[in-house]
């Protein structure tokens, strides 16, 4: 029986970081709307996943998935796999009702828009630590890599739409990818855990090994970055 | 033997099971294009099939689910191809039975628009493309869709373009809903009326979840209902469905107790589900009843059952309102949208949707408009026009069940207007006039209803789906009128057993105090049987009056929504009030803008016109509160939720001094024109509108094409707003080509303008390569470059 995930919160901190709050606190206004806007959001996300965990071998043309027809392609990737005999792939979203309140916030109230944006980029990263904890579960004995999105580093954003398939996510959870490979519901997550019996040296993510190491905007004004 | 002699002579009618399921056994990679094996193991196909007949189908699924030009594309097959191997496999296993065809049609794989990129008229492009290539077939089958759109654009595509019969099934969760959020009265009202022969479920679930599913569905539906379950759910890791073939036919018998025709099975079901389900139902009696569907209008997500007065705002209309037309004019669609939301919070349960301007192209506008409204809210939509090519335009597009307003007496009228009614499965509003106008005496009005009635009849349309609009006239002009209205009404009510319709407030015209009247007259017309009130609803005492009209006359259980209504207006005014109050004071522009007060802002402007010229106003105060503003933002004072607070202060003292200069018709305060659009091909938005509230509160007039904009429609725009200024927005590294192409065409024809990009994935080097003038790093510094460029 697979595992309903229910958001109870948003992680607040996580989402005023999005908002540029780095040393400071939002101040008591702008939480108060935050509170709001949470509550407004809680009651439409839904979340949905889906994952499957496959052999992979490593090929000259990129890393097979074994049993399907998915190839990970990009140096980054194949390095972020390197020493796993297998990998979980997974997409996660919360749903379409959450588009159509940013759409109808957008229209008529910026503000809310900008702080539910914040907070369903947020909510979709906390589903995504869910599933990785149902992943645990359902594979003791196993340690794995961190997420590694489709389209991040090397690792083409033109497997979205195959990913998609393999996981048959159009028909499971309702994602799908447009012509340029955008996902929609737009929050909504596409990634790869490497899987181990052995100890893993890129378990958790950080600034050395980001692909945007010294680019990103978090890291731009020479403070350590985003905090992942 | 045809389908629907299929559907006569047999009991139950019994489908095939899963297709997926059986391909993946014979070796079909996961992820695979299962339609491929149609041309290259033809057997295989022709060995599932027989083995579902053998089993005992009447009705078999050929493998074309995903047979549509998008998911084929790179399989190096057409679609004409893939469809017609399909029928042939299909033929070759069904020669010398009795078995049918049906030509099994999914989702497309992409979503449509609002949430995903895809026109609605492109989804029907595509379908139109399968069900010509598989017309060989008995029927078509819809199912797995969980887009109300995409489903009747499949429809239409079907209805127009063959003969065969029509079966839909969507799939549902346990929420009792789509993955859109479609609801099941929502799919039975909208594809009953396109003309489907048959609906229902498939997919998603195990029978014993879809159970309440399909008992909503019977409810609101007199099609034959189809249910065609997975095997229960799969597991994560294994992926084997966990419903054996006994239990799957025990709870497929416990709905054909309920009223269910047609069965079959889904992912994880095989030729044995099949086998015992058609051996349990044998002997068993259909137990499908006729029923009376309730009354109804619906959108994808929301049913409005007209059992009790429901209230339809008529603010979408430009009569007599200035602001709207300008509007219309500029496409300045947020305006309208703004409408719908600001109605819809004022208790309106449809909305009325008139766009008609002699300036402008109607029919494009009342396309643009539905698909926006629709995108932005659930309310169900009142179709008004008078011109018959704009209402059928706005039927095509729209998603659920619409009332089409309006057909009158004249034959002219009802010979044009109620095809379209019963084509698309819309109710329809009919006028009591006919061509020697509105009958002065309530009697001659109630025989246009009748005839009306009729002949919507005679056309196939039934009678819960007309409403009567007996017509208000004034008072002032036509006091002994008023009755006349009222008696009309009740017979219709009483005598036909029609819901009634009734523009409410010309009822005050020419008189004093007109609200007073007006919902005076609109409390005797709800006494006298009025369903659906067309009011202001933002006029608190009209929609209060319905409120309380439903409290009073017990449809409102407990008082519940009433308190609701008016609990939550108490606590919200006695705050407003509270917040104004301490802050009344000698606070000026500047601190309200400071300090985010919305309200503070108008009502200063307003006071500061009394003494100020307003260019003075923008100048002096607007224009360096809101420099003070962007410059705290960017030494990192301020964050993005203060500067965009801020710039909604001053977004409402702009709209005090628009309202000013439009009522003294002086020249407009605008600073330039300035084309915004985030670049085709991208939908990621939300940066480009934070861009537009910023420069349209230092005063530029921003025309807004919106998202995923084609590369001429930018250059269209600038041509036809002689534009000194472009911003062109772009989120992924896949969409910055589509950037690159619209400057070269913008600069191919030789416009001049400027162009300024921005968006996450720029850098201010990509954007001098492909040869933008300005890069703009957030939306502060595209102020920066329009104050620039156009000063």
């Amino acid at each position: 029986m697979e595992k309903i995930i229910e958001l109870k919160n948003i992680n607040k901190n996580e989402a005023a970081r999005y908002l540029g709050y780095r040393d400071t606190l939002p101040d008591v206004e702008t939480t108060k709307t935050i509170l709001e806007c949470e509550a407004e959001l809680l009651k439409v996300i839904r979340p949905q996943y889906v994952y499957r965990i496959f052999d992979i071998s490593f090929e000259d043309d990129g890393v097979h998935v074994l049993g399907t027809e998915l190839v990970l392609k990009g140096e980054s990737i194949k390095n972020h796999l390197s020493g796993c005999k297998k990998a979980a792939i997974m997409c996660v979203t919360l749903s379409g009702e959450v588009d159509k309140i940013l759409r109808t916030n957008e229209v008529n109230n910026m503000l809310r828009a900008i702080i539910m944006d914040a907070l369903a980029n947020a909510a979709v990263e906390q589903v995504c630590d869910e599933v990785e904890n149902i992943i645990e579960e359902n594979i003791p004995g196993y340690c794995h890599t961190w997420r590694f999105g489709v389209g991040y580093g090397d690792f083409p954003l033109s497997t979205q739409k195959i990913f998609l398939e393999t996981l048959n996510a159009p028909k499971q959870i309702g994602v799908c990818a447009t012509e340029s490979c955008i996902l929609t519901p737009r929050k909504s997550v596409t990634c790869v855990l490497g899987l181990s019996a052995d100890k893993l040296d890129n378990t958790e993510k950080s600034c050395e090994n980001c692909s945007m190491h010294g680019k990103c905007a978090f890291s731009k004004d020479g403070k350590s970055g985003c905090g992942k | 033997m045809r389908f629907n002699e299929l559907l006569e002579t047999k009991e139950f009618v019994i489908l095939d099971g899963g297709m997926g399921t059986m391909l993946q056994k014979n070796g079909l990679k996961i992820g695979g294009v299962p339609e491929v094996l149609n041309i290259t193991r033809p057997e295989l196909l022709t060995s599932i099939h027989r083995e579902y007949i053998d089993a005992g189908a009447d009705i078999i699924y050929i493998n074309t689910f995903g047979a549509n030009s998008y998911k084929m594309k790179e399989t190096g097959y057409s679609v004409n191809e893939l469809v017609q191997a399909a029928v042939k496999n299909a033929k070759a296993a069904t020669a010398g039975t009795q078995t049918l065809i049906a030509l099994d049609i999914g989702p497309i794989g992409q979503l449509l628009e609002p949430t995903g990129t895809l026109s609605f008229e492109s989804a029907y492009d595509i379908f139109k493309e399968i069900v010509i290539a598989g017309k060989d077939a008995d029927l078509v089958v819809f199912e797995t869709m969980t887009d109300l759109l995409e489903i009747k654009a499949a429809v239409l595509a079907a209805k127009e373009n063959t003969d065969l019969p029509i079966m839909c099934t969507m799939t549902f969760e346990r929420n009792m809903r789509t993955f859109t959020g479609c609801g099941v009265s929502n799919m039975a009202l909208t594809l009953e009326g396109l003309g489907a022969d048959a609906i229902g479920v498939n997919c998603s679930l195990g029978p014993d979840e879809l159970m309440p599913v399909v008992e909503e569905m019977l409810r609101w539906t007199n099609l034959p209902v189809i249910v065609k379950p997975n095997a229960g759910l799969p597991d994560p890791v294994t992926n084997e469905y966990d419903i054996l073939p006994e239990e799957f036919s025990k709870y497929m018998l416990q709905m054909a107790d309920m009223g269910v025709k047609i069965f079959g099975g889904c992912c994880g079901t095989t030729p044995d589900y099949i086998r015992t389900l058609k051996k349990a139902l044998e002997g068993k009696k259909y137990k499908g009843v006729r029923k009376q569907i309730p009354a109804a209008v619906c959108s994808s997500s929301e049913t409005v059952e007209i059992n009790q007065p429901r209230i339809i705002g008529e603010r979408i209309n430009p009569t007599g309102k200035k602001k709207f037309k300008e509007a219309l004019i500029k496409h300045d669609m947020d305006y309208i949208l703004n409408q719908a939301i600001e109605q819809t919070h004022a208790g309106a349960e449809i909305l009325d949707v008139n766009v008609g301007l002699p300036e402008i192209d109607e029919k494009s506008m009342m396309v643009d408009s539905v698909k926006a409204i629709q995108g932005i809210t659930e309310a169900p939509l009142q179709l008004d026009s008078t011109i018959p090519e704009v209402l059928e335009a706005a039927l095509r597009v729209y998603c659920g069940k619409p009332i089409v307003n309006s057909v009158n007496g004249e034959d002219k009228s009802l010979d044009t207007i109620l095809p379209l009614v019963k084509k698309y499965g819309a109710s329809v509003v009919g006028l009591t006039l006919d061509k020697d106008g509105i009958p002065k005496d309530g009697d001659k009005r109630f025989e246009i209803a009748k005839k009306i009635l009729n002949r919507a009849l005679e056309y196939g349309i039934s009678r819960e789906n007309v409403y009567i609009d007996c017509l208000t006239l004034t008072a002032s002009a036509e006091q002994d009128g008023v009755v006349e209205t009222l008696k009309a009404v009740k017979r219709v009510k009483d005598e036909l057993g029609l819901k009634t319709v009734l523009g409410v407030s010309n009822i005050s015209f020419g008189l004093p105090n007109r609200e007073r009247v007006n919902h005076t007259f609109l409390a005797l017309a709800l006494e006298n049987g009025l369903d659906l009130p067309i009011i202001n609803p933002n006029i608190s005492s009209m929609s209060g009056t319905v409120r309380a009209f439903r409290l009073l006359k017990g449809y409102d259980k407990n008082s519940r929504e009433y308190i609701e209504a008016y609990n939550i207006e108490q606590a919200g005014n006695e705050k407003q009030t509270d917040k104004q109050a301490g802050n009344s004071g000698n606070i000026t522009l500047e601190y309200a803008i400071d300090n985010g007060l919305k309200n503070d802002g108008a009502r200063i402007t307003k006071e500061m016109l009394k003494t100020m010229d307003s260019m003075e106003i923008v100048n002096e105060h607007l224009i360096p509160s809101l420099d003070k503003a962007g410059d705290l933002f960017e030494k990192g004072k301020i964050f993005l939720p203060q500067l965009i607070l801020s710039a909604e202060v001053a977004q409402a003292a702009f709209g005090v001094i628009k309202d000013y200069i439009s009522s003294k018709s002086q020249d407009s305060v605008s600073k330039g024109i300035i084309v915004i659009a985030t670049v085709k091909g991208d939908i990621h938005d939300i940066g480009k509108n934070i861009v537009k509230v910023l420069l349209e509160n230092y005063g530029y007039t921003v025309i807004d094409l919106g998202k995923d904009v084609d590369y001429q429609a930018v250059v269209d725009a600038v041509k036809e707003h002689d534009a000194k200024l472009v911003g062109l927005s772009a989120l992924m590294t896949t969409t910055l080509v589509s950037m690159e192409k619209t400057i070269e065409l913008i600069h191919e024809n030789n416009l001049d303008c400027k162009i300024m990009v921005g968006g996450a994935v720029l850098t201010p080097d990509y954007a001098k390569q492909i040869h933008a003038d300005f890069y703009a790093k957030d939306a502060k510094e595209s102020v920066d470059i329009a104050k620039q460029v156009l000063g």
